[in-house]
């Protein structure tokens, strides 16, 4: 009896020495599928976006502050979750006014009110990769049906 | 201390770790790889695009920034991937002491 009460309290030592290694907090929050739909449905939104920006930035004004607005909420939504400071780095590199995806796109269009279609074409390419990176480390978290 | 037992965690660990670690650069290399020649031959595409009128010359800055961008963003997922990697592997060691402790146990 006191041989085994021995050998499962070296166990345990054992367990707490491995702690380390096999902590219960995650290093990534698991797979939302929140987050996921709402990425893609932003990436729709966007790209659709941008096919104007050949016309005058005050003739789409509302529908481009309505996709601000959907992408304060996807950055607010990924802080908000514990353990997610990489996805919500990238919402912020996608939304930054000053940057060079959705958010600097926005601003170079205010600024110059009509973009020339070359241009909306490659942009919109280096964005939707964007989309991709960011949906495809959410769809690549533990819990999501790949 | 059971030496047994601790040779099968460790046995454990490196069975683990040798699933993991080739995963773990089948996802991430392929990506950045590809984005990196591809990004080669976007610049050459820009620069003719500029030369025939269809860019400015600060569509092309922007454009550049933004490749940029796109790089970073890649990158965060790679990091994002790898961390997936090791919460597997940690889940994976993790499930392997408490299976091996409850048959201890109940032995």
């Amino acid at each position: 009896m006191i041989h085994r009460c021995t050998y499962i309290g070296s166990l345990v030592v054992l367990i707490l020495a491995l702690v380390p290694v096999t902590g219960c907090s995650p290093a990534i929050a698991p797979f939302s599928g929140c987050a996921y739909e709402l990425a893609v449905d932003l990436k729709v939104d966007a790209l659709r976006t941008m096919e104007r920006a050949e016309e005058p930035f005050s003739k789409h004004e509302p529908r481009v502050e309505s996709l601000q607005r959907q992408m304060k909420k996807a950055v607010e939504f990924a802080r908000g979750r514990p353990n997610n400071s990489i996805t919500t780095r990238q919402w912020e590199i996608m939304m930054n006014p000053e940057g060079h995806m959705v958010g600097g796109f926005l601003t170079r269009w205010k600024q110059d009110d009509s973009l020339s279609w070359g241009f909306i074409r490659e942009a919109s390419a280096q964005i939707e990769a964007g989309f991709d990176a960011i949906i495809g480390l959410e769809s690549g978290k533990i819990g999501s049906k790949k | 201390m059971s030496e047994p037992f601790v040779d099968i965690i460790l046995q454990e660990m490196r069975h683990q770790l040798e699933e993991t670690l080739p995963r773990l650069s089948d996802r991430l290399l392929p990506a950045g790889k590809s984005l990196l020649k591809d990004s080669a031959s976007q610049l050459e595409t820009w620069a003719a695009q500029a030369a025939s009128g269809e860019l400015s010359r600060a569509d092309v800055d922007w454009l550049v920034r933004s490749r940029l961008d796109l790089h970073r963003l890649s990158a965060l997922r790679s990091a994002g991937l790898a961390q997936v990697e090791i919460d597997l592997f940690r889940q994976a060691i993790t499930r392997t002491v408490i299976g091996m402790l409850v048959g201890r146990i109940a032995a």
